[in-house]
């Protein structure tokens, strides 16, 4: 029953949802059933459809009940797999039924109609080798990263592939790092198939990359847990033997059965101080070799002094023993040390992930000795099929297996996988993942191109030149590499405080045990001075400030904030410089219809002739007429203008590449383009159309032209417009003390346009910037903030000594390869939403919500985490204050110190939680700075993140 | 009070077990994974 057109009157009343997706099905896609209403189940799109039929033709309908529990639901699924649902001929339950056969039978996408099939690889020995590890039975174990996995419903649905896929045994999805572990029988279900599967669904599947690194890290985590977990065990029955002895002190314990509990506590004491507790000795002399105090300097002295005072007070059977408080320093400490790691781990783990979500294969062009039998051209599709000429196959191949001189085809809209030259076919390329810029740039036979770059209108046949490592993309990380430094995660002030810390320490135990020694007591002045090594603990600087930190980190992940190392949110403390990238950064990074003039109905027309090309600027003429925020929305409103106009007849669409597109459009000639194609054509400019583009040129935006019957009946400006909060960001932050400047590989003159709409000197504005500019205008602004001194005044330069900490911070804000190197030298480097994966690596934040209210909620947090974390300092240096005072005069006792440390460790940990960094989100409106109003800041504890990175709701 | 001696060792014994049986789980890669489990409760009352 084909798919009538629904009556416009009628639609506005009824509002269909995809009931996959729940989104509105666009009118003109609603199925009508026989009866002229519209059928019970309606989809937005064949994804959707597929995966809807999947799941209940497996039995799985609980998944949409799920997902309604979790209050979450599914984007529109993008797979490649699409249906013949749209044909006509096949009714709901043929499709269903077809569709799990097929699936089952592993014709899969290829069978129903799809586009081309790039999971076939995946059945490659050779792949099977690197992605999935034979079990001990024979079977298989591959680990698929998954795309859009963020609720329990997702991991309901996945974790149910063995009923989905004949001859899957188990699967296990780790939501975090979105990883699904797949235990399979080769023989009865080829990964390939698996994968068509989850794509189908809408969880995109790609090779877990880095194995063998992951698998080095999980080691290293399980063997932290387990110290971690020995530490514990030591220590709590310490402390039992510990609680025995304290009243024994008071009511008489009888002689042997304390000299048992002191022998076997300074058994597991021992045990526990050069067990778990061996890696602050090891921290602390590997230190000591290199001639500085660390942090674990001062923790290294109390254990050893702890231990050896307290075997030979044991031994002697007399004395104090402090086993009970070193033990619990060591857990304490240990446990800091974990969350802290885990802390870091997530937050370079969501950078790992968004880089491996990246194209793997690419299509190799092979002179078809090869091509025999059943794998005659297995990845190609039938417009591929039309392009391979006669003797030459194509073949879906990983991008790891392609050499210099290889031919790959590269289709409108995928990657360019190697940097090399055109060979074949002319077409334009988007650049703007190397240089920023997204406009396009044409290419024909005789052209280089770049790995990373996007093949936008036409195929394209380059023969490599520089494949993997050898790409420009490759060499810009290794200047990434070069440039940055590698900064430790520690904060940097703390290891400014220790080696004062320490010198304090012993500098107050020899006065203590002088002034003993003067009163006639040597003795009591040496377990007084024992005893202060012991119970002063830099708790604060090795336990609180980092989980401080670790907290702030945690909030900024769950709001999409990654930060990679605590050092950024201190460092982003004081105000400084900031530095803005400006495509995608500053504007929105697409091209929009900014301006517009002339008669509305030749839009109209060249909308519908740019439905033929994949152009930037077609995309942006359309996305006037039909995307989200159209041009004239009251159309919109009145009830669907996809069902009310007509759509037009076109015929004849001729494209030139680079300049225009023309063709007929219900009968009347119509060009779109630039001005020079436009008139070459033949059209006629009347009026003002050319002192508007001329004006707009010099804007910086880029005039496109309408002739209809061979006169300019309509103009429209092409620009990437500034994104509205952006100014309001600038200001706020220039109220603040921060200068504010653009830095970008696009052309000077839209630079210093967009500086000027932005309220920047026009000398804060650097255009057409290299990476290689980029880098020193970063560097040039580090060493002079270096030489000026947090208050702008010069001082004189500290000689050999980089101020650190309270430096002007100099924040780089981008997102292309091209910013990677800037990134990586700036002070903090933050890569935006939708950055180059060379930027990720490069960066200390990745913003993964779009838009630039992420940046003031940072610079809020920064604010906040220092405050937390002097807080914790003040806090430690009364405990350490009043238990010195307590042990210098002789008066401290185990129990006392034993009730001193977790009293202290619970401060510090209710200091960290009432850090109010990340915990509201900042509002950019005048005049306010962040919304400062209530805070529950106990609600939001210091749990660890769940999910969040790509977007989707964060779990719980 | 003679029994100590030989409840001590016991129980040290015992907590050893627990201890044991903790490293076990964790070479097994139980604790590899702790986010998903909670969620995956949510939807466990079949199977």
């Amino acid at each position: 029953m084909p798919a009538d057109r629904a009556n416009p009157a009628d639609t506005a009343a009824r509002e269909c949802e995809c009931a996959h997706c729940t989104l509105p099905v666009p009118a003109a896609l609603v199925r009508l059933g026989v009866s002229g209403d519209p059928e019970a189940r309606q989809f937005c799109c064949a994804g959707c459809r597929t995966a809807f039929e999947l799941i209940h033709a497996c039995g799985l309908e609980r998944y949409y009940g799920l997902l309604r529990a979790a209050g979450t639901g599914v984007d529109p699924v993008q797979s490649e797999a699409t249906t013949p649902a749209g044909d006509p001929g096949f009714t709901e339950q043929q499709v269903a039924t077809r569709l799990s056969e097929s699936f089952q039978s592993g014709e899969g996408a290829a069978s129903v109609g799809g586009r081309g099939d790039r999971w076939s690889t995946m059945d490659d020995a050779a792949y099977l080798r690197v992605h999935a590890a034979e079990t001990v039975s024979g079977l298989r174990r591959a680990e698929l990263t998954l795309e859009r996995v963020h609720c329990v419903a997702c991991v309901w649905l996945v974790e149910r592939l063995p009923r989905l896929v004949e001859g899957v045994i188990e699967s296990r999805l780790d939501l975090r790092r979105r990883t699904a572990t797949v235990v399979f029988d080769p023989a009865r279900a080829p990964l390939s198939r698996i994968a068509r599967t989850l794509d189908a669904l809408g969880y995109t599947p790609h090779p877990a990359k880095q194995v063998s690194a992951r698998a080095l890290r999980r080691t290293e985590d399980r063997r932290h847990l387990v110290a971690v977990g020995i530490a514990g065990f030591l220590m709590m029955n310490v402390m039992l033997l510990a609680f025995a002895l304290y009243p024994g002190e008071f009511e008489q314990i009888a002689p042997e059965y304390r000299a048992l509990f002191r022998v076997v506590s300074a058994v597991l004491g021992l045990a526990s101080i050069f067990g778990p507790g061996l890696v602050f000795f090891r921290s602390a002399f590997a230190a000591l070799r290199a001639r500085a105090i660390n942090l674990d300097a001062p923790i290294a002295l109390a254990l050893l002094v702890g231990g050896v005072s307290g075997s030979v007070n044991v031994a002697m059977d007399t004395g104090e023993i402090y086993f009970d408080s070193l033990s619990m320093l060591v857990f304490l400490l240990l446990v800091g040390r974990f969350v802290q790691s885990r802390q870091q781990r997530f937050a370079a783990d969501s950078m790992e992930l968004l880089l491996s979500i990246v194209p793997t294969t690419a299509t190799l062009v092979q002179a078809s000795s090869a091509a025999a039998g059943g794998t005659d051209t297995p990845g190609a599709t039938g417009r591929d099929q039309m392009a391979a000429g006669r003797g030459e196959s194509l073949r879906e191949v990983a991008i790891e297996t392609l050499r210099e001189g290889d031919i790959v085809q590269v289709r409108a809209g995928q990657s360019v996988p190697v940097d090399g030259v055109v060979c074949g076919g002319a077409s334009a390329v988007d650049q703007a993942l190397l240089t920023g810029e997204s406009a396009p740039v044409e290419v024909m036979p005789g052209d280089r191109v770049f790995a990373g770059t996007v093949n936008l209108s036409g195929l394209l046949r380059v023969r490599a030149a520089a494949t993997g490592e050898s790409t420009a993309a490759a060499r810009v990380m290794r200047l990434v590499e070069e440039a940055g430094t590698r900064r430790p995660p520690i904060l940097r002030f703390i290891d400014s405080i220790a080696p004062r810390f320490v010198l304090v320490l012993a500098a107050v135990a020899v006065a203590t045990l002088v002034a003993w020694a003067a009163l006639g007591r040597l003795e009591h002045g040496i377990d007084a001075a024992i005893a202060l090594l012991i119970v002063t603990c830099p708790c604060a600087l090795a336990l609180a400030a980092p989980l401080v930190v670790a907290v702030a980190v945690g909030r900024g992940a769950r709001r999409g904030i990654l930060i990679k190392g605590g050092d950024a949110l201190e460092a982003l403390a004081a105000p400084g410089v900031l530095l803005l990238d400006k495509t995608g950064t500053v504007t929105q990074g697409q091209l929009r219809i900014t301006e517009f003039a002339g008669d509305k109905a030749a839009l109209e027309m060249a909308e519908a002739l740019e439905a033929f090309s994949s152009h930037p600027i077609a995309r942006a003429i359309r996305l006037g007429i039909r995307g989200e925020t159209p041009i004239w929305p009251d159309d919109r409103e009145a009830g669907s203008a996809e069902g009310e106009r007509e759509e037009p007849e076109v015929r004849d669409v001729r494209q030139t590449t680079g300049a225009g597109i023309q063709g007929l459009v219900d009968g009347r000639q119509v060009m779109v383009g630039s001005v020079g194609f436009v008139s070459g054509g033949g059209a006629v400019m009347r009026g003002l159309y050319p002192t508007l583009c001329d004006a707009w040129a010099a804007a910086g935006h880029t005039p496109v032209l309408i002739a209809v019957d061979g006169v300019v009946e309509a103009a429209v400006a092409i620009g990437d417009p500034i994104r509205p909060e952006a100014r309001l960001l600038i200001d706020s932050l220039k109220r603040r003390g921060w200068e504010v400047g653009l830095l970008s590989g696009d052309h000077a003159v839209t630079v210093a346009a967009v500086g000027r709409a932005l309220g920047l000197d026009a000398g804060d504005c650097h255009g057409n910037a290299s990476p290689e500019d980029k880098l020193r205008v970063v560097r040039e602004l580090r060493e002079r903030a270096a030489r000026e001194g947090p208050d702008g005044e010069a001082t004189r330069a500290r000689a050999g000594k980089e101020r650190r900490s309270r430096a002007t911070p100099v924040v780089m804000v981008g997102d292309g390869v091209n910013d990677a190197a800037a990134l990586a030298a700036a002070s903090v480097g933050v890569a935006v939403h939708g950055g180059a994966e060379a930027s990720l690596a490069a960066a200390d934040v990745y913003l993964n919500a779009p838009g630039l209210s992420p940046i003031a909620d940072l610079f809020d947090a920064g604010r906040h985490t220092l405050r937390s974390i002097r807080a914790t300092l003040w806090a430690s240096l009364a405990y350490n204050a009043l238990a010195g005072s307590l042990a210098i005069t002789g008066v401290i006792h185990p129990l006392v110190a034993a009730i001193l440390m977790p009293l202290s460790g619970l401060t510090m940990l209710a200091i960290a939680l009432r850090c109010r960094a990340f915990v509201v989100p900042a509002t950019l409106c005048p005049g306010s700075w962040s919304a400062d109003t209530r805070v529950s800041a106990i609600d939001e504890a210091a749990a660890l993140p769940v999910a969040g990175p790509l977007g989707a709701s964060p779990v719980g | 009070m003679a029994i100590i001696y030989i409840m001590l060792p016991i129980a040290l014994a015992l907590a050893g077990l627990a201890l044991w049986g903790f490293m076990g789980c964790v070479s097994r890669g139980e604790y590899d994974d702790l986010d998903t489990p909670p969620v995956r409760m949510l939807a466990d009352d079949e199977d």
